[in-house]
């Protein structure tokens, strides 16, 4: 046994040598040293013989597979049991159900109706409704994927919106600077948390939420006291919507006359689609992820948390902020003064989020339903009070909030007839003089057939 | 009342426990397979076995934490098979488990920690604590387990959670008592102490399954030993008829060696230098690392034995940065390392086998693939503009998987918290020699690691030493540290008490410098 571990040792490695590395010593620089190390990846990599990989992939592929479906399923299936519960709740009016269905229907589908009153094929206020929203959705699902909770969504969201407003207002500018004020107000408020977060390990859901009040009651300060901001009653800002026809600029671009059809929802999927990429794809991404699951571990590793917590909430508190430009950029929508209600869109986010398991693609999709209930509740109007439908979408949430439970039942292991490993097999099998030779120094071993 | 149960329900006396035909399938993977065991009344049986073969799993169903994908439970001799859906189910049944890793809450005394679950309150809801700590007293006095009852279990030593947890069991009138690697985080002194404790268990007429993959511990005080080996039992012996190779050899299935063989060390220049380093503890102003002195040099392994909580986690932190330095230096290659940060360290060359590898070595939520490269992320092979290169990263994980030997379900896309401690641990060890650094800081390198595991981790660390590198290895096993170092730094209260060379000193020599007994003179002028 001796001679088989000199031996191993004393073969030359396809890596650096111990020879080789220590003339790379004398490099004093803390880059410079970086690079002797890492020797696997000083070759080439060939994939290790003997690995099994077709049947890996198929395995991971089944296994992505059957998790994906489970969380797609869940999902659709607490939607599927909130509709039902809704429906039992209107239920308690019988005589009323059938127009108040047709009414939620044709809310969603106005072009469907009897007598159309929008020649609409899908009612363009799902999207118009859908488009703030999706933003604030987003930031904090981005959040989450950071470990942290973002609950200050509402801030962000108004002051980003109503610098936009002010700003349009007064100084008549283009649609985009709006939005670039949007974010770099959102992020002002955003970053709050996170670096109190970051720095002094303060639970970023207190902050988050108390800079809500904070931040609405700036707004409200700069709307009474900013001459010109409110309309002739003075109960809210000034619409830009007349505004907008001396400067044509002013307002996001739109799709039809009404501004329900306009660009934002267009830009929130294209943000949700570049925020999947960097989750997912970027060495960014890795690491804000990794400071999320376990934020020592990946401390130990080099990755900085304090930087990505702060990151992750800058970029949330800007994805706020820009929904919130939108919200109020474009038109339909003034600034309303209140004491007591921040804008719902940050807190309705959350549960949108948590729906779609924070991942921004399924955050699309999420978005548009919730939405799409909103519109149609809307229809249900003249026969069901508004609470109704609050109730519904409610419900939905509510038990969507047991989706993980409906995935665990999914991904439970059923009983399976035990199967033998092709591993196991082999191994209890081997002769003896087999075994002796190749597990011993499975490291030098291993590193003789990479040369190969 | 433990009694009367027994009566009521015995039909063979000498039987405690029956486990038929257990199999247990994850997924792909069979982590118990058609397996019979039987527990007799009052016997301590161990259950050997190397990591990943099913040692936990199988208890873990006797516990109630997993239902078994097909056999049965029987219970005293009787026909009827018991069904365990929890494991209240378990304890109803008189069947307690200490856990590995201790189910314990943190800011509860150790009294709350013993009652939780089982209180006993009258008709207002308040607490019969009276009653209860009688039982507790008792039961401590019986079984010569004694704790502070009136310390909250964070403040308390692992050992001291760990009695906590057997009290626990004991509370609730537990006549089978499993035991999960009851050793695996205690020192050797607590490990003696256990033993007597559940001699003593036994000798009350206890029945006791012993969990464990170190041989002398299981030639110690088991009766009996059954060993399983990937997933299936190779068979069940009279430990006096065993001796330490044929179980090892039952074990992993080939001769094991206990001491690697290596060649006499060839110190080069210094890499680390440690100066009159002090660093604080984390909760008071003391000084856990007290002006601690020392250099490690390329080709060498140096090593700090001590018993745990002796300043090794500061000094640790302190080399990697996890933690501040109060004063004096530590350099690499000359370099201060003080004021860099983690990632700079990493960079200018420090590896680090974390000793808590769920907490600092992993990201349980990563999978094997990912926890590979973590400190690499940016390295140009594994991030081209921003992005990462799945292929390379995969590669390398490939490389480190096949190179030591790691078992997983899905290969590299297996997430490693559903891996065994065992094979996290393999990541890891992987992940940071294969990293490529001129110094390699090796925190228990082989802590819950089996005897094959152990022998190929040893074998690979001496083999970097060969290749030059600076090995800096804290341990609390003797045996390690003895097999693996050339010199050994002895470790108390922060300050070194002695140097020795390990060919020239034996356990009961370092046994008297770790605890303090002993300090050598060179070390006593330094200290003050």
């Amino acid at each position: 046994m001796k001679t088989n571990l000199n031996d191993a040792i004393n073969k030359p490695f396809t890596y650096l040598s111990g020879r080789e590395w220590k003339d790379k010593r004398p490099l004093s620089k803390w880059e410079l040293r970086a690079q002797p190390s890492y020797r696997l990846l000083t070759n080439k990599l060939s994939l290790p013989k003997g690995a099994n990989y077709a049947t890996e992939k198929r395995e991971r592929r089944v296994f992505a597979f059957k998790y994906n479906a489970s969380v797609i399923s869940a999902a659709i299936l607490a939607i599927v049991i909130g509709l039902l519960l809704g429906v039992v709740l209107l239920l308690t009016m019988p005589d009323r159900i059938g127009e108040g269905l047709s009414g939620f229907f044709y809310a969603i589908f106005p072009q469907a109706a009897p007598i159309p009153i929008y020649d609409q094929v899908i009612s363009y206020q799902i999207f118009y409704k859908a488009g703030p929203l999706l933003f604030c959705a987003l930031s904090v699902g981005f959040c989450y994927k950071c470990g942290l909770f973002n609950i200050g969504g509402s801030g962000q969201f108004t002051l980003g919106g109503m610098v936009a407003l002010v700003f349009a207002i007064f100084f008549h500018t283009h649609w985009l600077v709006g939005l670039l004020l949007g974010i770099v107000f959102g992020m002002l408020v955003g970053v709050i948390p996170g670096l109190l977060k970051a720095f002094f390990n303060i639970n970023e859901v207190i902050t988050s939420i108390m800079l809500n009040w904070i931040t609405l009651f700036i707004c409200n300060v700069l709307f009474y006291n900013v001459p010109g901001v409110q309309n002739s009653t003075g109960e809210q800002s000034i619409n830009l919507a007349t505004l907008s026809k001396e400067y044509p600029n002013l307002m996001i671009p739109r799709f039809d006359d009404s501004g329900y059809l306009n660009i934002t929802i267009v830009v929130g999927i294209v943000i949700a689609i570049i925020l999947a990429i960097v989750l997912f794809k970027t060495s960014f991404g890795y690491k804000l992820r990794a400071v999320g699951f376990n934020r020592d571990g990946a401390r130990c590793a080099g990755i900085s948390d304090k930087k990505n917590i702060i990151l992750s909430f800058l970029v949330a508190g800007g994805l706020c902020g820009l929904g919130g430009a939108f919200f109020y950029l474009l038109g339909p929508d003034t600034y309303l003064p209140s004491v007591s209600e921040v804008a719902s869109q940050g807190f309705d986010a959350i549960p949108i989020a948590l729906l779609a398991n924070n991942n921004p693609i399924g955050i699309i999709f999420t978005t548009l339903f919730i939405s799409m209930l909103q519109v149609g509740g809307q229809g249900l109007q003249p026969n069901y009070n508004k609470e109704f439908i609050d109730i519904v979408i409610a419900i939905i949430l509510y038990v969507s909030g047991f989706a993980a439970l409906i995935q665990n039942v999914f991904l439970r292991q059923r009983r399976i007839k035990p199967k033998k490993s092709k591993a196991l097999k082999e191994d209890l099998v081997l002769p003896e003089s087999s075994v002796k030779t190749t597990p011993e120094s499975i490291a030098l071993e291993g590193g003789k057939e990479n040369v190969r | 009342m433990s009694e009367e149960k027994t009566n009521s329900m015995a039909q063979d006396d000498s039987i405690a426990v029956e486990m038929r035909n257990i199999t247990k399938v994850f997924g792909p993977l069979v982590a118990n397979d058609d397996i019979n065991i039987v527990l007799k009344k009052g016997e301590i049986h161990a259950i050997l076995g190397e990591n990943g073969a099913g040692k936990s799993t199988l208890m873990s169903i006797l516990g109630g934490l997993y239902p078994p994908t097909s056999g049965e439970i029987f219970l005293k001799g009787s026909n009827n098979p018991i069904k365990l859906k929890d494991p209240n189910d378990a304890t109803k049944h008189g069947i307690g488990m200490v856990h590995q890793h201790f189910m314990l809450v943190d800011i509860f005394t150790g009294f709350e920690n013993i009652i939780l679950g089982h209180e006993t309150a009258n008709k207002l809801g308040f607490l019969k604590k009276k009653v209860a700590k009688e039982k507790i007293e008792k039961l401590m006095d019986t079984y010569g387990l004694h704790i502070d009852l009136n310390k909250m279990t964070r403040d308390m030593s692992v050992g001291m959670q760990q009695k906590v947890e057997l009290l626990k069991m004991l509370y609730r009138d537990s006549e089978i008592l499993i035991f999960d690697e009851p050793t695996a985080v205690l020192t050797a002194q607590e490990i003696e102490e256990l033993m007597k404790i559940i001699r003593n268990l036994r000798n009350e007429g206890k029945s006791i399954l012993f969990i464990s993959h170190k041989l002398n511990e299981v030639r110690e005080i088991s009766d009996r030993v059954s060993i399983l080996r990937r997933g299936k039992i190779v068979g069940t012996y009279e430990t006096k008829d065993t001796d330490n190779e044929f179980l090892a050899s039952k074990m992993v299935g080939k001769f094991v060696s206990f001491t690697t063989e290596k060649s006499p060390a060839n110190p080069g220049n210094v890499v680390l230098s440690l100066k009159d380093l002090c660093v604080r503890k984390s909760d008071s102003h003391k000084l856990a690392v007290d002006h601690l002195s020392l250099d490690v040099r390329e080709g060498e392994i140096i090593s700090i034995l001590g018993v745990d909580g002796n300043g090794q986690e500061e000094l640790v932190n302190a080399i990697t940065g996890l933690g501040k330095i109060k004063s004096g230096s530590a350099k690499l290659y000359g370099q201060e390392l003080s004021k860099a940060s983690i990632l700079k360290r990493n960079k200018a060359g420090i590896a680090h086998i974390p000793s808590d590898r769920h907490r600092h070595g992993l990201i349980l939520d990563y999978n094997i693939m990912y926890n590979t490269m973590q400190e690499l992320v940016d390295h140009p092979y594994f991030t081209k503009a921003g992005f990462l290169r799945s292929k390379n990263i995969k590669a390398f994980s490939d490389e480190i998987i096949k190179k030591y030997d790691i078992r997983s379900s899905m290969g590299p896309y297996t997430l490693t918290r559903s891996m065994s401690g065992g094979n996290q641990q393999k990541v890891i060890v992987g992940r940071e020699i294969e990293r490529d650094c001129p110094f390699l800081l090796a925190v228990q390198p082989t802590r819950g690691l089996d005897v094959g595991a152990i022998e190929n981790i040893h074998k690979i660390i001496i083999g970097e030493r060969d290749k030059g590198k600076a090995i800096l290895l804290i341990s609390l096993e003797i045996d390690e540290v003895l097999n693996l170092a050339d010199t050994i730094y002895t470790i108390y209260e922060g300050k070194i008490t002695g140097r020795f060379d390990p060919k020239k000193t034996d356990y009961s020599e370092l046994g008297l410098y770790i605890t303090g007994a002993k300090v050598q003179d060179e070390f006593k002028k330094e200290g003050k």
